[in-house]
Parts: C-alpha cells; structure tokens; sequence
C-alpha cells in the first residue's frame, strides 16, 4: 500500500538526484564527444562539463546553479486509491524538502509580473498520465530556464515537407546560438495540439537517450538533424568545435486536418531528471 | 586550463586589458560582485537617482550569477554565469561609472556589443553550466546589498584564479 510518506521521501530523494547526478546517458554523450573533439578550447569544456558533473556528484553540490524549475512526470498504475490532490501535494513537499536540505537555489517567485514572493521551487508543473503496471511511476526533471526561454512553438501548414520542418529548427538554432548552453539536447513535438505538441517536445529531451524512435522516417530526420545542426559549429559553450547538439528526439501525435503544430524543447547540456516508482 | 593562460588581478585598469584576444584564457584573482536582472535593475535606478552605490564601479568586474544557497563547511554553493543578453539594456550607466569587465555567458545584442567597445568594457565567458566546478575558485563571498533578492542579491567575491575566456576585447 503505498503511503504519502513514502511518496514524499521518493520525490526528496529524486529532486536531489536530478540535481546532484547527470544522467549515465548524458554523461556517455559528452564523453564520446570530448573525444572526438579537435578544437582545444571545446575539448575543453566538454571535459569541464565532465569534471563539473564528478565533482557535483561528490561534494553534493548542485550540477548547475540553476537547480530548475521542477517539472514532473507522473504516472498513475493500477490500485492507487489515494486521491491526486494528496499525491500531487505529497510530490511538492518532497520538492520543497529536496529544496531546503540540498541547499537548492530557491528558483521561482510567485508574482510573474511584480518578479516579488520567492518560493521553493513549489508549485510543481505536472504531466499526469496512466500506465498499465500496479503502482506509480515518477521522472522528475530540474529544467533550467536559460534553455526553457528558448522554448519554441509553431503552426506549419498541414501539407509542410520535412525539409520545411528541417529548415524551421535549424533556423532556430542558428537564432538561439549559445545562449541556452550548448550542447543542446533538442526535443521536436509534432501534432496534436499547441500544449500537446510542448508536451512531446519536453518529454523528447528526458527520453532523447533511452529510446530509438520506432518509426524509420523520423530517425532519418533526427540523424539529418543532428549532422546540420553539428555542421552550424556553434559548438560546446559556444566555442566553436563539432558538438552544438548532442542529440535530436522526435515525437509524434496525432493532429487536427487543418493544423501541423510543431513544438521545440531544448535542454541544455546539463540534462538532469531522475526516475523512480512506487508499488 | 590547458590553453596558455595570462594571470590578472583586480582591480581591472584599462591597460591590464588592452592587449588581450578573442578566446583568450585568462586565469582571474581578486574581487568579482555578482549582479544578474534585478540587482541590475535597482543599481541602474540608483544611479538614475544620484544615490550612493553598495560598491565601486570603477575598476570593477561583475559577474552573471545568482549562486545557490552555501552548504555548511563550503565558501558558495553552485556559481556558474547566467545568460547574459538580459542584462543588455542596463549597460550604460554602469559602464560611465567605470565598470572594467561583465563576465557572463552566451551572444549578446549588436547594442551591447557597441558599447563595451565605446566604453572600453571587456566581456568574458566562463565554464557555462559548470557551477559547481566553479566554486573551487572562490575564496570567500560577502552579502553587500538586496539580501531580500535571495539569490539575486549583490554579492562581493574572492576569486583566485578563476578561469574566463574573452569574447568581447577593447
């Protein structure tokens, strides 16, 4: 039977690991990158950027000062019968416990438009969805936002070719350039609607290592992607080299005949989200 | 750093500076303030106002960075640089009153660059999203103004050695 308690010390212990552990798969990434790299400086950063997630990893120090906004991906299974208002606020108070033991920089404020009230990193931005196994399963993602500002969304025509698609991200790279710390873990949402298409796109970033894309065509796209987006040499930090982007992910969703909305979610280098569940 | 690195130490004169290079590595000591979007705010008021300022521009470095809360035994938590073009429309006045260098990250606007050319202002990078890493180099930091800004507040840093590359030279 699970308890809110034990929901509360999971989602503590999962915001503090986002924080203080780059993901392996992340970290096999810049690895292979730095050792491919040619230019000196973004060989460079690239292994500072390794250096930076052991010495986070040892000392318990935030990977980042930007320890995020906390954005949660829950799964609901079968036999919970807590009510979700409970568990959502369980999930927050681990958050907010994570916040004050970890030393976490307090990154939110209440009034987005007076900029005043600051809070620890509470409110929670949730995705809530089913899933088929007993239990409930958690990514929690500290999702910085040097990178989230340059969150794209957009309405091509419906009948849009892929090299439109092509064209349109990576003229947004060449438009955001440095400035959401490269390199970049790029998440394409396309269909379904406006907020749908966010969703893909947010969720592409956290999955953009762990699973192939089943379908062949958007590989292929992916993989033209990644090459160009390489070929514009931004680079690491901004410093030149072959590593602008890390990865591409595409997902799809069903949309509307008169609509192909097509979402762009970057993460920076430092892609921090932890998993858990509960049974 | 691996790249051959020149050593400087503040305060930051205008010939300390004139002869450095795009992408240049340069290893800082001395003072550093931190300041990012509302602290540069309220100083740009201040300024507007005639009222005094929490420390000397002139000569001086700031630093793009809300560092997180400081762990017992540690001098600062994580204290990597934020984005730097959002500060891009409070320049100005900080750089007549003499401010020497903005350390920073990512492009600028083509007015930002204008001016730290006008005024002779050096623009460095640092290990971008490498926070923690980077609080190796501090030596010790002081709270000088806007404690109700939390992480945004002004703060006064002792840096030793602290690793930049230039982007913007004089």
């Amino acid at each position: 039977m699970i308890s809110l308690k034990a929901i509360r010390k999971l989602c503590s212990a999962l915001y503090l690991k986002a924080n203080f552990c780059l993901p392996q798969p992340v970290l096999k990434a810049l690895r292979a990158a730095s050792l491919k790299e040619s230019d000196p400086l973004a060989r460079e950063a690239l292994e500072t950027i390794i250096k930076n997630a052991q010495l986070a990893f040892c000392k318990k120090l935030p990977i980042c000062q930007d320890t995020g906004m906390a954005v949660v991906f829950l799964d609901l299974g079968r036999g919970i019968k807590i009510p979700l208002a409970q568990i959502k606020n369980a999930v927050e108070n681990g958050i907010k416990e994570a916040t004050l033991k970890g030393y976490l920089r307090h990154s939110l404020i209440a009034d987005p438009i007076r900029r005043k009230d600051i809070l620890p990193n509470i409110p929670a931005f949730f995705h809530i969805n089913s899933y088929a196994n007993k239990g409930l399963r958690l990514t929690i993602m500290a999702k910085g936002c040097g990178a989230e500002n340059w969150t794209l969304l957009t309405f091509l025509k419906p009948h849009s070719a892929q090299l439109e698609i092509k064209e349109l991200v990576i003229q947004h790279i060449k438009n955001v350039k440095d400035k959401a710390c490269p390199p970049y873990i790029i998440g394409i949402g396309i269909g379904g609607n406006a907020d749908y298409a966010l969703y893909l796109a947010r969720k592409a970033t956290i999955t953009a290592f762990s699973s192939r894309n089943s379908e062949e065509k958007l590989k292929d796209l992916e993989k033209k992607l990644l090459n160009e987006i390489n070929a514009l040499s931004i680079g690491a930090l901004g410093l030149g080299g072959k590593f602008t982007a890390l990865a591409v992910k595409i997902l799809t969703a069903p949309t509307h005949i008169a609509s192909m909305p097509l979402a762009i979610s970057l993460s920076c280098h430092a892609l921090r989200y932890a998993k858990g569940y509960l049974k | 750093m691996k790249e051959k690195i020149k050593r400087l130490t503040t305060p930051l004169s205008l010939d300390k500076i004139l002869k450095l290079s795009y992408r240049e590595c340069v290893a800082l000591s001395g003072i550093i303030y931190t300041a990012r979007d509302q602290a540069h705010k309220r100083l740009v008021d201040l300024i507007i106002k005639n009222k005094p300022l929490p420390f000397m521009l002139n000569g001086s470095v700031i630093y793009y960075c809300g560092p997180t809360p400081t762990p017992p035994g540690e001098v600062i938590g994580s204290c990597g640089p934020t984005s730097s073009y959002r500060l891009d429309n409070y320049l100005e006045p900080l750089f007549k009153r003499g401010l020497r260098a903005t350390i920073g990250k990512g492009e600028r606007s083509a007015e930002a660059y204008q001016l730290h050319k006008k005024y002779k202002v050096i623009y460095f990078t640092t290990w971008a999203g490498c926070g923690a890493y980077l609080s190796q180099f501090v030596k010790a930091k002081k709270l000088i103004a806007f404690p109700e800004l939390g992480p945004e507040a002004i703060y006064q840093l002792e840096v030793e050695n602290f690793p930049l590359i230039v982007l913007y030279c004089v």
